[in-house]
């Protein structure tokens, strides 16, 4: 992984406190995660320079932002900031909304290969809006636009704060599909705060996890999803994230072959396009455990593996860590049916896979 | 030539209002501006003393003024070694002493337009580049423009009904500070009933007509927002 800045921060409020160290990636996206409270976008908004009073060092491709002597104004520091609610300026149209930041920061410099204005907006799916006001808006609609305004400025680093938390479901299914195609297209690093373990598995790359104002874990998407020693193993609804490939349609049953860069191949539901790159998020409570192959059973994905380590006991359950030729899944079982099955770290078991989220 | 004369004090009258009116805008937006954001704790104090001139009777501002204003007073003395001329009973005397008289009508629609702009909408001008100075004027003005609306309307209208302050700063010299208030006064004094009723009618008709126009205005922008 290369590096396109580093963060290392101290922030005093009466009564919490921020304290982080981390590198900023040079391309992908850094999910910032934790329950609300926890400091994640008191980060984000030191790193943006609304918070004052920090204390510390920002660097970010060899300008210093924050250094014990200076502190850059937000104005000057070449992020793109998308917040919870859009903050459009309802005096303006969405055209004069979206040229306030690219007036303002006219793209000089081509190092930076940011989308093109007529394809970030067909991508944003915002062109038929542009004589609008903001208030004639839906709410995913004035989010669009708020992610286009930020990224007509020509940032070099994308600072995202729960950009979806304030919109309902059907609106979050809305623009999770136009985000994803951001991180594929956009080259420049981008910081998404979460609380949503949902979001973050389908966007990010890599992982902070914070906990009252100090990072737990950080590492990347795979290792903080599944490590023993990471606290989003031990959520609820943890889950493990698989990259595939579409590999093959199966038009007669609504179905798709993927095949994961390990090898490990899966069928999932619908008709995906040939050699689209998903991410299939599985729940460590979806899959069953067998000591040997299952044999006419109605679950069609079936995938053999080694038990690799004991994530976590909680209660009854016991959440397992299963090897499958290079792919990381997590299991939850009881811990009745681990005596019974005689499971241990190392032991070789089946698989069966109830059911596969395609992102 | 009648009719002329008869009108000087309308003319005075909306010179001082226009004057006034247009340096509370310059000097009362910055402080509205002060007073929507800070979180100093001395902000109680300074709405107070902003606030004092809507309960303080006209003739006692007037005497406090008078006492200022007059050569000897602090402010006089220091404008008659500046100029040569005197404060009291002057026009200039006059406007200094509308200013204050109509300053929280002017600061306090400016102070609310701004808190109600929010440090939200200002923050994500920041971000998409804008200085203190740019956003304010593309993002805070723009979105406060009712509040400016009120504000001039407000400032003109109470700055055009002063009498007690007028009297006791300005005394009744005629094109110089005998304004519309005190030229009625005058008439009614002396039995011209007929001019105190072209006078008071001007008067009645303008204030119905520019609080009419701003409430108007205001109406069809909320319901436009």
């Amino acid at each position: 992984m290369k590096f396109a800045g580093s963060c290392n921060i101290q922030l005093q409020r009466d009564s919490f406190s921020i304290s982080a160290e981390f590198d900023i990636p040079s391309s992908g996206v850094l999910g910032i995660y934790g329950h609300s409270g926890s400091g994640k976008t008191t980060l984000l908004r030191c790193i943006a320079g609304l918070e004052k009073n920090v204390q510390g060092e920002i660097i970010f491709n060899d300008t210093h932002w924050l250094d014990q002597k200076n502190q850059l104004p937000t104005q000057q520091r070449k992020i793109g900031y998308i917040f919870q609610e859009s903050r459009l300026f309802c005096h303006l149209n969405v055209e004069d909304n979206l040229n306030y930041g690219a007036r303002r920061n006219p793209a000089g410099t081509s190092d930076n290969t940011l989308l093109q204005r007529n394809h970030l907006l067909q991508l944003l799916n915002i062109e038929h809006l542009l004589n609008r006001m903001p208030d004639n808006l839906s709410g995913g609609e004035k989010q669009r636009v708020a992610i286009a305004r930020a990224l007509l400025k020509n940032p070099q680093l994308l600072l995202m704060d729960e950009p979806l938390a304030a919109l309902d479901n059907q609106r979050k299914r809305e623009i999770l599909p136009f985000l994803e195609r951001l991180h594929d297209e956009l080259n420049i690093p981008m910081l998404y705060v979460s609380h949503s373990l949902e979001e973050v598995s389908r966007l990010c790359d890599y992982m902070l996890v914070m906990e009252q104002g100090r990072i737990r874990f950080k590492g990347d998407l795979h290792e903080t999803l599944v490590s023993p020693d990471s606290p989003l193993s031990r959520e609820e609804n943890a889950a493990a994230i698989i990259e595939c490939n579409v590999l093959e349609q199966h038009t007669d049953y609504q179905l798709s072959t993927v095949e994961s860069q390990h090898g490990t191949r899966l069928k999932v539901q619908g008709i995906l396009e040939m050699n689209r790159h998903i991410r299939l998020r599985i729940l460590a409570t979806d899959i069953c455990l067998c000591n040997e192959p299952p044999c006419d059973s109605s679950i069609l994905n079936v995938i053999a593996g080694n038990v690799s380590c004991i994530v976590a006991e909680k209660g009854a359950g016991i959440l397992l860590q299963v090897d499958a030729s290079g792919d990381i899944f997590l299991v939850r079982i009881s811990r009745m049916a681990y005596d019974t099955l005689n499971i241990s770290p190392g032991k070789a078991v089946y698989l069966q896979i109830k059911t596969v989220e395609v992102n | 030539m009648e009719l002329f004369t008869g009108l000087d004090p309308l003319i005075l009258t909306f010179k001082l209002a226009a004057v006034t009116t247009l340096i509370l805008l310059i000097i009362g937006t910055p402080i509205a501006w002060w007073l929507a954001n800070t979180r100093l704790r001395i902000k109680p104090m300074i709405e107070a003393i902003v606030a004092l001139p809507i309960v303080l009777p006209p003739t006692v501002m007037g005497f406090y003024l008078l006492l200022l204003l007059s050569p000897e007073g602090a402010l006089g003395s220091m404008w008659v070694s500046m100029t040569g001329s005197s404060l009291t009973f002057t026009f200039t005397g006059l406007v200094v002493a509308s200013i204050l008289y109509s300053f929280p009508f002017v600061v306090q629609p400016l102070q609310t337009a701004f808190e109600s702009v929010g440090k939200d909408i200002m923050e994500a001008a920041h971000t998409l580049g804008a200085s203190a100075t740019d956003a304010f004027f593309t993002v805070a003005v723009p979105l406060a423009k009712r509040g400016f609306l009120t504000a001039t309307v407000l400032g003109f209208a109470h700055t055009l009904g002063e009498f007690g302050v007028v009297l006791m700063v300005g005394g009744n010299i005629p094109g110089e500070t005998r304004v519309i208030s005190i030229a009625i006064y005058d008439h009614v004094e002396t039995l011209e009933y007929a001019e105190a009723h072209k006078l008071s009618a001007i008067l009645l008709g303008f204030a119905f007509i520019s609080m009419l126009s701003m409430y108007y205005i205001n109406h069809k922008q909320a319901k436009r927002t």
